[in-house]
């Protein structure tokens, strides 16, 4: 099957959704946390748990400066029509070029889908704490926990909170804001 | 057969366009132009080839647009080491939505056989799913109400909408169509009622306006409503009508668009202003069309060079294109007002919109400032510094520094442009850093009287977070006499303060016997003459802001002290030219190398058969190939009081010669970007019987050379021109309700009012 079948799969099967939970390729991993938001349920939090596992073991975040042969990278590039090529510093395996396109897309849809169960074992809110706390973690990644925790409502998130409120970034102390709103209530 | 999705009636729509050629109009040059572009250069103009292609059906244009589709797929995958991709989704969303919908036009055609393009549906469907809809759901809901939010929000029901579309069936296509179509309602609703949402004209004109043309002609689609143009979706009382009205209201006289908040002056896109046209028939919209818009700007609209197509797409209906000039003055509670003279020589805008507090970097803090534009020149200068050079407004307290759009880096961004000293309004004890540390009312008692040309605020409470002692900052604005402005200034405190009524002008200061003139580079002038007491004036020239059009500006600071001031400030635009004959029909030779000699570009133009007006780029007026480089040569009789010669807008590296004496086109090079530049013509000649005219030019060859910012091809024409009798004021004095000012052309008697009498004496001149 091919990965564009298996994501149809994903979506509209639900016995897809547990292997495609561990599969190789992260877009299928991603589409399994979509699926998991859309069916809400605790049963499928020791999954979404072992899915950011599996994202924790990735280079997410060690993409180097890359040249590219048209533009900069900015948003320029966004209206230009191909072709296009991209230069590294040095050759890097395909594992570590795919985690930077991932980046933080599977975490974003693993923590919607826990936004969407609303609990968490004591460890996997330790997981979703460490995000806020991680200088180096993508907005989007902050902004989905703080939406989480929000949801969670655990006590213990608080801090992590307080600290995502204080954030520069908007997504980010806005998700902070209403989370904490709401714990108040 | 499939339709080409939201293109009313098609076949309509092609014989409109195709039969357009038969006749003169603004739609037929526009037609001409975009065929032109996408038959010779199409991996150039890239953008217009599916367009082109549908309305032409023929083999090779079909076969262009389908080998640019191509080239975009194959581009995708690179896009994810950008952080252009990774940080700012919502840029690569919007374009990835459209080439979905012109993939569906090229399948009507039959552009590719099945399996191809079963191939590359998958790939636009599984692209947006992962990377599009996690930008989505990034945005917090339903708060994040911006043309980042709309951009991405309109993408997924787009992309979604095609893509559910027989014969497709994905379940992908589905989640992201109806997470789109979830919020899109909301984040049109929740826009202001105003339809202003305080980003500058530029994402309201290149973003929001042209999303929110194609918003609702989905929306009627998918839901089967009809006038969703005027439906206000939430309690908000925003209308999608709202958004498109302001952005024609931000087009002032001569096509600029106004300044105001982030990036400054910039030239309007068409679209949306074709699309209001079509659906409402409303003057305003077919007016600016016609008469204002300029068809050799290209830029993306919605990170999409699109915009031309979509302008004849939704041309308006040949009844609506009669009308007459539609007033153009105009208000709103939330945002400010302009004025413009019958005539439309005379613009003043008074804006109090709201700005962001803190970090004041989209939405500027510019309480009651004015911009002023006469003889459909800019005389105010607003907008964005000069990048890489040294900020006039920086302050201590302004600097931000962002490590979370990038991978890695810091970035350093100075926000000091958006405070308020750098804008023409009221500044209180010399603090130019001027804006609010909290969410809180900015302004009270906003009014307008269009009929009797006066707008009012008061944003005193813009102030009082930092000086609670204040109660009053009243500015109004008045048109009178259909030709002259009178700002109207009155601010109360309990405790004494500095008052400096700041105005940030175009250079260049010249001396003036009252008050403060400057006189543009195309010789127009303002003077301000403050009219109740005599103030410690203050000016100051400034380099590297904003950037443009001029790379500079001049400060003009009208100083008090004081519990109270109350004030009158005239504002008194004049020009000192007027404009004569066109010139006409240039011998025009392309310099393929760009290498020609000026002996051997004149040998080249006297065996031309190429003969051009200079009002578009060649290939955009004829039928010649794209090439950068041009020669254009004429001789012809001057009229003797002829003084200065204006050039085209948008000019790339231009050179003119005069009868062999080459002229300094340095002073223009800024400016003559966005300002038709005027040259003088030297003193040797202004006695000549005839002047042999010799032009170099560049013109963009493709989309992109604007570096995103927008690619201007030179526009407009050469004009004589000619010096009249300045109208300057002599003199003015207000008495007894009535203001007097004595021109060196004849008297004017007001009837003026002012808000309130305070005692004089609790002004204190410096």
């Amino acid at each position: 099957m091919t990965r564009y079948a298996t994501i149809e799969a994903v979506l509209s099967q639900p016995a897809h959704i547990d292997p495609a939970s561990r599969d190789a390729d992260w877009r299928i991993r991603y589409a399994a946390a979509i699926a998991m938001a859309y069916q809400p349920d605790a049963h499928w939090l020791p999954l979404l748990h072992d899915m950011l596992l599996i994202e924790a073991q990735r280079p997410l975040y060690t993409q180097p400066v890359v040249q590219f042969s048209q533009g900069t990278g900015d948003t320029r590039m966004a209206e230009q029509i191909g072709p296009l090529t991209v230069s590294f510093d040095r050759a890097y395996d395909e594992a570590t070029k795919d985690a930077w396109r991932c980046r933080g897309r599977v975490r974003q849809a693993v923590l919607f889908a826990i936004a969407a169960i609303g609990r968490a074992s004591p460890e996997l809110l330790d997981v979703l704490h460490s995000f806020i706390a991680d200088p180096h973690e993508d907005f989007a990644v902050k902004a989905a926990t703080a939406r989480a925790l929000g949801a969670i409502a655990h006590p213990s998130s608080l801090p992590y909170l307080q600290m995502a409120l204080a954030c520069d970034e908007w997504c980010t102390n806005r998700e902070a804001a209403k989370a904490l709103a709401r714990m108040a209530r | 057969m499939m339709q080409p999705l939201l293109i009313d009636d098609i076949e309509r729509v092609r014989t409109r366009i195709l039969t357009s050629t038969d006749r003169k109009g603004r739609d037929a040059e526009l037609w001409r132009l975009v065929l032109r572009c996408a038959r010779t250069a199409p991996f150039s103009f890239p953008w217009f080839t599916p367009f082109v292609a549908v309305i032409t059906r023929d083999p090779q244009d079909i076969a262009n647009a389908a080998e640019v589709l191509r080239r975009y797929i194959g581009k995708l995958d690179t896009m994810y080491f950008s952080t252009g991709l990774q940080f700012h989704f919502w840029c690569f969303a919007f374009p990835h939505a459209k080439w979905s919908l012109y993939f569906q036009w090229l399948c009507t055609l039959n552009a590719f056989d099945d399996a191809e393009a079963a191939e590359i549906a998958e790939q636009l469907i599984e692209y947006h799913f992962v990377n599009f809809l996690y930008g989505l759901r990034t945005k917090p809901e339903p708060e994040c109400v911006d043309n980042q939010a709309l951009s991405l929000a309109l993408s997924a029901t787009l992309l979604g909408y095609v893509f559910t579309q027989p014969p497709y069936a994905s379940h992908m296509a589905t989640i992201i169509r109806d997470e789109g179509l979830r919020r899109l309602p909301g984040i049109l609703g929740d826009m202001p009622p105003s339809g202003y949402s305080g980003e500058g004209s530029s994402y309201m004109d290149c973003v929001n306006g042209p999303a929110v043309a194609l918003a609702v002609e989905l929306l009627e689609r998918i839901t089967g409503e009809s006038d969703v143009l005027r439906r206000p979706f939430t309690t908000n009382g925003a209308t999608p009508y709202a958004v498109l009205q302001m952005v024609a209201r931000e087009w002032m006289p001569g096509g600029l668009l106004l300044p105001w908040d982030n990036y400054g002056y910039q030239f309007g896109v068409r679209a949306p202003l074709a699309y209001a046209a079509h659906k409402t028939g409303e003057p305003l919209f077919t007016d600016i069309l016609h008469h204002e818009a300029l068809w050799s700007y290209d830029i993306g609209t919605g990170w999409a060079y699109d915009d031309l197509p979509w302008t004849l797409i939704w041309w308006p209906h040949r009844e609506h294109i009669a009308t007459s000039a539609s007033p153009r003055s105009w208000y709103e509670a939330q945002v400010g007002g302009a004025l413009v003279s019958d005539d439309r020589q005379f613009y003043a805008m008074q804006m109090w919109d709201a700005s962001t507090p803190i970090v004041p970097t989209r939405a500027h803090v510019n309480p009651n400032a004015v911009i002023f534009n006469a003889y459909g020149l800019p005389l105010s200068a607003d907008g964005s510094p000069t990048p890489g050079g040294a900020p006039r407004f920086k302050f201590a307290d302004t600097v931000r520094q962002v490590n979370f759009l990038t991978m890695g880096q810091i970035d350093e961004y100075n926000y000091g442009d958006g405070c308020g000293g750098a804008h023409s309004i009221v500044l209180v004890d010399d603090w130019e850093g001027l804006r609010n540390m909290t969410e809180c009312p900015q302004i009270r008692h906003a009014t307008a009287n269009l009929a009797q040309h006066t707008v009012m605020c008061d944003v005193a409470p813009t102030y009082q977070e930092r000086w609670s002692d204040i109660s009053t900052m009243i500015r109004r604005t008045t048109l009178c006499a259909q030709r002259f402005f009178v700002i109207e200034d009155y601010c109360h405190a309990s405790a004494p303060h500095t008052w400096t009524m700041r105005y940030v002008l175009r250079p260049s200061f010249v001396p003036s016997e009252s008050g403060i003139k400057i006189h543009t580079p195309e010789g127009v002038q303002l003077q301000l003459i403050p009219v109740l007491a005599t103030p410690h004036v203050h000016t100051e020239s400034v380099i590297g802001h904003p950037a443009k059009p001029d790379g500079a500006s001049g400060i003009a600071d009208f100083v008090y002290h004081g519990t109270n001031v109350h004030q009158l400030t005239l504002a008194w635009m004049s020009t000192t030219r007027t404009r004569g004959d066109a010139v006409l029909r240039f011998a025009a030779v392309a310099d393929a190398a760009d290498a020609f000699s000026v002996a051997e570009a004149r040998a080249h133009l006297s065996a031309t058969d190429i003969y051009l007006d200079m009002q578009l780029p060649p290939y955009m007026e004829a039928d010649v190939p794209i090439l950068k480089r041009w020669w254009y040569h004429t001789v012809v009789a001057k009229p003797p009081t002829a003084a200065w010669l204006q050039l085209p807008v948008g000019m790339a590296n231009p050179r003119i010669w005069l009868n062999t004496h080459e002229l300094d086109l340095t002073p223009h090079r800024c400016t003559a970007e966005l300002i038709a530049p005027q040259v003088a013509i030297p003193e040797h000649l202004r006695d000549a019987q005839e002047l042999d005219i010799l032009i170099c030019v560049d013109v963009p060859v493709s989309h992109y050379e604007g570096g995103g910012d927008g690619t201007i091809g030179f526009t407009g024409g050469v004009w004589w021109m000619h010096p009249v009798d300045t109208e300057d004021v002599v003199a003015v004095h207000w008495h007894n309700d009535m203001l007097h000012v004595h021109s060196t052309q004849r008297d004017y008697h007001v009837p003026y009012t002012r808000l309130e009498r305070v005692p004089d004496d609790t002004i204190r001149h410096n």
